[in-house]
């Protein structure tokens, strides 16, 4: 019995990994790209820094990525290093798995006769994310940043890339009084210099993906699903059974619609809403490259605020449907 | 100079074989099959063109491996090029190894309960049509048939 579950745990293992491996590759090429042909990002240091705004902007940004949230960790981290406002590197880390085009065709294409569903999972995305991104704001950047992406963000470069003394000397302090020092232009890297680090940041995530993917088919396998629906019946308890299937069964953004199908008559819409809306932003396959961008304070708050505002949003579904 | 570029060198071989074995990894799936008990039919020609990009990227760190092509920055100038360097030495072969352990031990699921979780697969075809007679099927047919069945009513 237990060798029988192992095996279908490497079965569930390497579906879940083949399944995000493309769009971690997609995430890493667009980030060593935009790397390459804008190596000081200063264009993303204009973007609004608004509370509000800055979220938004982040969000939109997610239609120019089509690919899970895999993919836009890489990308969130390169934002995050180039000096782009922290609000609009954290609205597209959150909401970018859901605002874009596959990930509303394949809602649609999953659940033609809900309209109501194509309008609400993307707002309740933005939402999600302007809220975490809001609540984040409230750590400030060295409680909440790892220490060497806090350290490349105020460099405006990769660590790899400056020598000991340009890292340690002229910063000091912290806030904004970094980001308003005038910094030279930094000229555009090598080609091969490129690729090798877009080289070495996708086998780093790899290895962090395969991890985070363990878990999830160890936890598939030995947990059975049926007892997390049992609760299909009971408005609230379905929506936070529902999110504890999102956290472990762990599907990409980009094909969850359809995972959700197969038990959508036995569930609440607001329970429906809620599984579809937490997956793209935190689950057991993203822990390891979230705590990439995150220390473990900002990851804690991260999946709990995630949770709350998720399960806010899943008990007003269901009080409007209902 | 040499000295100094040597494990860089070095460092750019691990990569490519890094980079080989995961290519291999999702080229293989593509087309020994494997995709049709594991993902859904829209994601396959995605998973062949992914190890396609990551053969070319793997090809590409060989040759600046073997010092064919331009190399990078003179590493002196890398402030932190020996803590990223340790760092690479411990994640490069553990990379490795869990790709050549997809690529050794391809997946053997019990397929009761593959079956009874199986999720909806909408992106197969809806009717599948057998070439062999039913007692010479795969147990692989058998699940994609179940998957694309919806449940009785």
């Amino acid at each position: 019995m237990t060798a029988a579950r192992l095996a279908t745990a490497w079965a569930l293992f390497q579906g879940l990994l083949i399944e995000a491996l493309p769009f971690l590759l997609i995430g890493v090429l667009i980030s060593a790209v935009a790397r390459w042909l804008s190596p000081g990002g200063r264009w993303l240091r204009r973007l609004p820094g608004h509370p509000l705004l800055g979220p938004l902007t982040g969000a939109a940004l997610g239609f120019a990525l089509p690919a899970c949230e895999c993919g836009n960790v890489p990308v969130a981290r390169r934002l995050i290093v180039a000096g782009a406002p922290l609000g609009t590197a954290l609205g597209f880390l959150f909401a970018a798995p859901v605002l874009n085009p596959i990930v509303l065709a394949s809602t649609f294409a999953a659940f033609p006769d809900q309209p109501w569903l194509l309008l609400a999972r993307p707002l309740g995305a933005v939402a999600v994310a302007v809220g975490l991104a809001l609540l984040l704001r409230l750590l400030p950047e060295p409680d909440l940043l790892r220490a060497d992406l806090l350290e490349e963000r105020r460099l405006g470069q990769p660590l790899a890339a400056v020598s000991l003394l340009e890292r340690r000397s002229g910063v000091l302090g912290e806030g904004a009084a970094w980001r308003e020092r005038p910094l030279a232009a930094p000229s555009r890297p090598p080609l091969a210099e490129v690729m090798r680090h877009g080289s070495a940041e996708f086998l780093e995530l790899a290895l962090l993906l395969v991890m985070g993917c363990a878990i999830a088919a160890l936890v598939q396998s030995f947990v059975p699903r049926a007892w997390l629906l049992a609760v299909g019946g009971a408005p609230t308890l379905s929506i936070v059974a529902l999110m504890l299937l999102a956290l472990v069964v762990s599907v990409c953004s980009s094909v969850d619609a359809f995972l959700a199908l197969s038990f959508a008559a036995q569930i609440p819409p607001g329970a429906l809403l809620a599984f579809l809306l937490l997956g793209p932003v935190i689950d057991l396959k993203l822990v390891g490259l979230l705590g990439l961008l995150f220390r473990p304070r900002g990851l804690l708050l991260t999946a709990a605020g995630s949770a709350l505002l998720v399960l806010l949003i899943g008990q007003w579904v269901n009080l409007w449907r209902l | 100079m040499g000295e100094s570029l040597a494990p860089l060198k070095r460092a750019a071989l691990w990569r490519a074989a890094a980079l080989g074995l995961w290519a291999l990894v999702l080229l293989r799936s593509a087309v020994d099959g494997r995709l049709d008990l594991l993902l859904r039919a829209v994601f396959h020609p995605l998973v062949g063109v992914a190890g396609g990009l990551l053969l070319a990227l793997a090809l590409l760190q060989l040759a600046l491996g073997l010092g064919l092509g331009p190399g990078g920055r003179d590493p002196a100038r890398s402030g932190a090029f020996e803590r990223i360097r340790r760092r690479q030495a411990l994640l490069l072969p553990a990379t490795a190894a869990v790709a050549a352990l997809l690529l050794a031990l391809p997946p053997a699921p019990s397929f009761a309960d593959l079956a009874g979780q199986r999720p909806r697969d909408d992106t197969a075809a809806s009717e599948l049509s057998f070439v062999l007679p039913p007692a010479q099927r795969t147990l692989t047919d058998w699940v994609r048939l179940l998957r694309s069945q919806p449940d009785p009513r």
